[in-house]
């Protein structure tokens, strides 16, 4: 069993402020011209940047010539670096002891603004303007931390305050999508949590139809990385997602 | 002078038997049958193409960009999905790129690993897909894509029995491509 394997990953942690910020929280840096990944993505692309999370580093090349990355920058981080969240000029950090918010202003040249350390885990990140969601979740290789969705205020960048914990088994990968958060919990089914008031987020339903790693909310439907392959549900309702299709083995 | 002589030499002696006594022996190791690996310096397998879809051995993680959504099978490349219709999503194609475990796409480039190499792939025809670049040891975590999978790949001829560890880091220099059956020593690797 290989110890950094993203779908043990803790729990996820969110972070979530008061804002009623309800857009795609990944809108201001992704374009037509660059699609998007899922939460634990260990190479993000932003600001003419290719971002790598390796071991406990944050890698930096510059993509002014795409066709020939050059490194810039190599910045160690914390214990465990496992996922990047871009949004607009910062990157979130999920790694083993903590989410780290680092500024890249100057693309390449990232600057730590703030962080906030938890219990041993894996933690997948997603932000908005005002508030992060992370997932904690614990097991033997991850750490012992209680697998949740952990909310954070970030209004002070620099100090973020962890305003709410709502538990949830195996909590690994998620998505924003206006008012609600999908969480992939393994096989413990994909979670659908109301964040209308994001720091009391409550549970709102669980589907089952599949062991779930991470979700990439895109357009109408929801992308969702499967253990078994990849499903796709109509979101148009979020009281009532819907699956609709995948390729499964 | 020769009193001290006959009182350290005994001394240093019972020191040493001391030393020698507090070691554990440990139990001889013994050759048995096993085998070992045989590597090849042909670096076609690292060739970046594309091919028709194929079932998915080790579902990874998403990419999705335009109307394709993009999934690594990890260690082995990334399956092309066509979303024009998300309700009758389709696997269109598979590219081949050993070593994968991650993706970003940015305009006519996809970000990917082989192993722990950096590739940039020109995916501005996804069916004639090219490398256009390596960075080689960018990304060492990638070393784990090979621990995980190797079995898979490639795994020794027989079930239960010894084998030489391979090597974990690759270049394209050594890429494990066989294996030979040789006398080795019983503490290496084992294959249930």
């Amino acid at each position: 069993m290989l110890s950094y394997k993203h779908f043990i990953a803790a729990g996820t942690l969110i972070v979530v402020a008061g804002l009623a910020c309800t857009k795609e929280s990944n809108d201001a840096t992704q374009s037509d011209d660059m699609g998007t990944g899922g939460s634990l993505a260990r190479f993000t692309i932003a600001h003419n940047h290719l971002y790598l999370a390796d071991y406990n580093s944050l890698k930096v090349y510059d993509l002014t010539d795409p066709a020939t990355p050059v490194q810039r920058n190599t910045i160690n981080v914390g214990f465990g670096v496992e996922t990047i969240y871009p949004y607009r000029d910062k990157l979130f950090i999920g790694s083993r002891d903590g989410m780290y918010i680092y500024s890249v202003t100057d693309p390449g040249k990232p600057v730590k603004l703030g962080e906030a350390r938890h219990v041993r885990s894996c933690d997948p990140v997603v932000a908005n303007d005002s508030v992060a969601y992370v997932t904690l979740r614990g097991n033997s290789a991850c750490g012992p931390a209680q697998d949740g969705l952990y909310v954070y205020d970030i209004k002070n960048i620099t100090n973020p305050i962890q305003k709410s914990l709502l538990p949830l088994s195996q909590a690994g990968g998620l998505g924003l999508r206006d008012s609600v958060v999908f969480i992939s919990r393994g096989n413990a089914g994909l979670s659908v949590v109301n964040i209308k008031n994001p720091e009391s987020p409550t549970l709102m339903y669980t589907v089952n139809d599949a062991e779930y790693m991470d979700v990439i909310p895109y357009n109408d439907v929801l992308l969702c990385y499967v253990s078994n392959g990849l499903l796709v549900y109509e979101i148009t309702d979020l009281d009532h997602i819907k699956k609709i299709g995948g390729v499964e083995y | 002078m020769r009193k001290y002589f006959f009182i350290v030499l005994p001394a240093i002696f019972s020191l040493y038997s001391c030393w020698h006594r507090s070691t554990v022996p440990e139990p001889p190791l013994v050759k048995v049958w096993g085998f070992k690996p045989v590597y090849t310096l042909d670096s076609s397998v690292l060739e970046i193409k594309a091919g028709a879809a194929r079932p998915i051995d080790i579902p990874g993680k998403i990419y999705a960009k335009g109307n394709l959504v993009f999934q690594n099978d990890v260690g082995r490349g990334i399956h092309v999905f066509d979303n024009i219709n998300p309700s009758a999503m389709r696997a269109i194609g598979f590219i081949n790129i050993l070593g994968s475990s991650e993706i970003s796409i940015r305009g006519n480039y996809l970000y990917t690993n082989s192993f722990t190499d950096l590739v940039v792939v020109d995916i501005s025809d996804w069916q004639q897909v090219k490398e256009v670049s390596r960075v080689k040891q960018a990304f060492i975590q990638g070393q784990e894509v090979y621990r995980a999978s190797y079995h898979e790949f490639l795994p020794p001829p027989e079930h239960g029995v010894w084998f030489e560890c391979p090597n974990l880091f690759l270049s394209s220099a050594q890429i494990l491509a066989g294996w030979v059956r040789d006398s080795i020593y019983n503490n290496n690797c084992f294959y249930q």
